[in-house]
């Protein structure tokens, strides 16, 4: 933590070798925030970069009070979700899931588990998609970036009761979805199981 | 029990009594919404990071720097054409002034003064438009209107000179601070 008020106090003083380590330290949530949010990794790339860019410049507007990383995910969040609202139509194939780079779970050695895991995945990305861009920033920021309500809000620039109600509405429009797949799984399935049936 | 209160304290993620727990177990057998609900947080709360592609660092060092030199080359530029512009502004002066060095006094004395008269009857001729304007325009607009405007013009200048002094307070109080 003190390392990171270093690097950001140089990096404000000019010392590029201090930006890139907050770079470094900070490439993994921010790509991650504009994959979930964008569903593609060449956009996602982008947006990060273009993240990073733009902290870059605006630097000297940082306040040391606030946390670095809610100041850096709110620039990338904003970033997407104007991205979003410019794009008319969302261009996310599952076949784009197969060209990221998971982080690995050291842990988990049964590959069935692990195909289980990459197909619950893609079917997440898939229905985050159908989300509003401002929910779907504040599911990401929750579940992935592990952000408090208030740190939510104040990436997103909205109050703590607006964080809460639009997480309790997409939690629900994600399990809808959630139910709806797993019926529409269900009835595909039944042809090839067992011919007693 | 109806659906609602399991739904809530599902979306609240509450601390829960066991005699609660097992009321939500239950429920859970008969409720495929909830059930969902329970899965989809599950799946979130399984869900992995997405990192980049090796070299995300150095992709954005290229850029940065590329960036940088953008900029260089803008600033340039811009210095360039304000130099040029100071040049032909210095000349243009020179050229002036060397020329009315050959012309004789009497010349110069007789641009001076068409210089003058020319501005003298610029703004008599400019006061006599207003004044008839003013006279026309008094008559077609009613005194209420006038009112109207003179009073929203008076509030304008309200807000502005309001504005001003906020404005120049709010920056001697942060600096204060």
């Amino acid at each position: 933590m003190d390392d990171e008020k270093t690097w950001i106090n140089q990096a404000q003083n000019g010392s590029d070798e201090a930006f890139t380590r907050l770079v470094e330290a900070y490439q993994t949530p921010v790509y991650n925030l504009c994959y979930r949010m964008l569903g593609e990794p060449e956009a996602a790339e982008d947006a990060a970069q273009e993240t990073f860019f733009k902290s870059y410049r605006n630097l000297g507007k940082y306040d040391p009070t606030r946390s670095f990383a809610t100041w850096l995910l709110s620039i990338a969040a904003h970033h997407c979700i104007d991205r979003l609202r410019r794009r008319r139509y969302s261009s996310f194939s599952i076949d784009d899931e197969e060209n990221t780079y998971e982080i690995p779970d050291t842990n988990t050695p049964d590959p069935e588990n692990e195909i289980t895991r990459r197909e619950q995945q893609a079917q997440m990305q898939t229905m985050l998609k159908k989300l509003d861009a401002t929910d779907r920033a504040a599911v990401v920021l929750r579940y992935w970036n592990d952000c408090s309500e208030l740190e939510i809000a104040q990436a997103l620039s909205l109050t703590v009761p607006a964080v809460k109600s639009r997480l309790h509405r997409a939690r629900l429009a994600l399990a809808k979805l959630w139910e709806e797949n797993s019926i529409k799984a269900n009835v595909e399935r039944r042809p090839h199981e067992s011919p007693a049936f | 029990m109806n659906h609602r209160p399991f739904e809530d304290w599902l979306l609240e993620n509450q601390p829960l009594t066991l005699e609660q727990k097992q009321e939500l177990k239950n429920h859970l057998k008969t409720c495929n919404s909830c059930t969902a609900l329970t899965e989809v947080d599950l799946a979130l709360k399984s869900n992995r990071m997405a990192a980049p592609t090796a070299g995300f660092t150095d992709r954005l060092t290229v850029r940065l720097a590329a960036e940088r030199k953008l900029r260089h080359t803008r600033q340039m530029w811009g210095v360039a054409l304000l130099g040029l512009i100071v040049l032909v502004s210095m000349g243009a002066i020179i050229f002036e002034i060397y020329s009315t060095w050959e012309n004789s006094p009497v010349q110069l004395l007789v641009t001076g003064m068409s210089w003058l008269v020319t501005l003298v009857s610029s703004i008599r001729t400019y006061g006599g438009i207003g004044l008839v304007l003013l006279k026309v325009t008094a008559r077609i607009i009613p005194i209420s209107l006038w009112l109207v405007m003179a009073g929203g013009g008076f509030l304008l200048v309200f807000v502005w000179v309001t504005s001003l002094w906020k404005l120049s307070y709010a920056t001697s109080a942060r600096r204060l601070a």
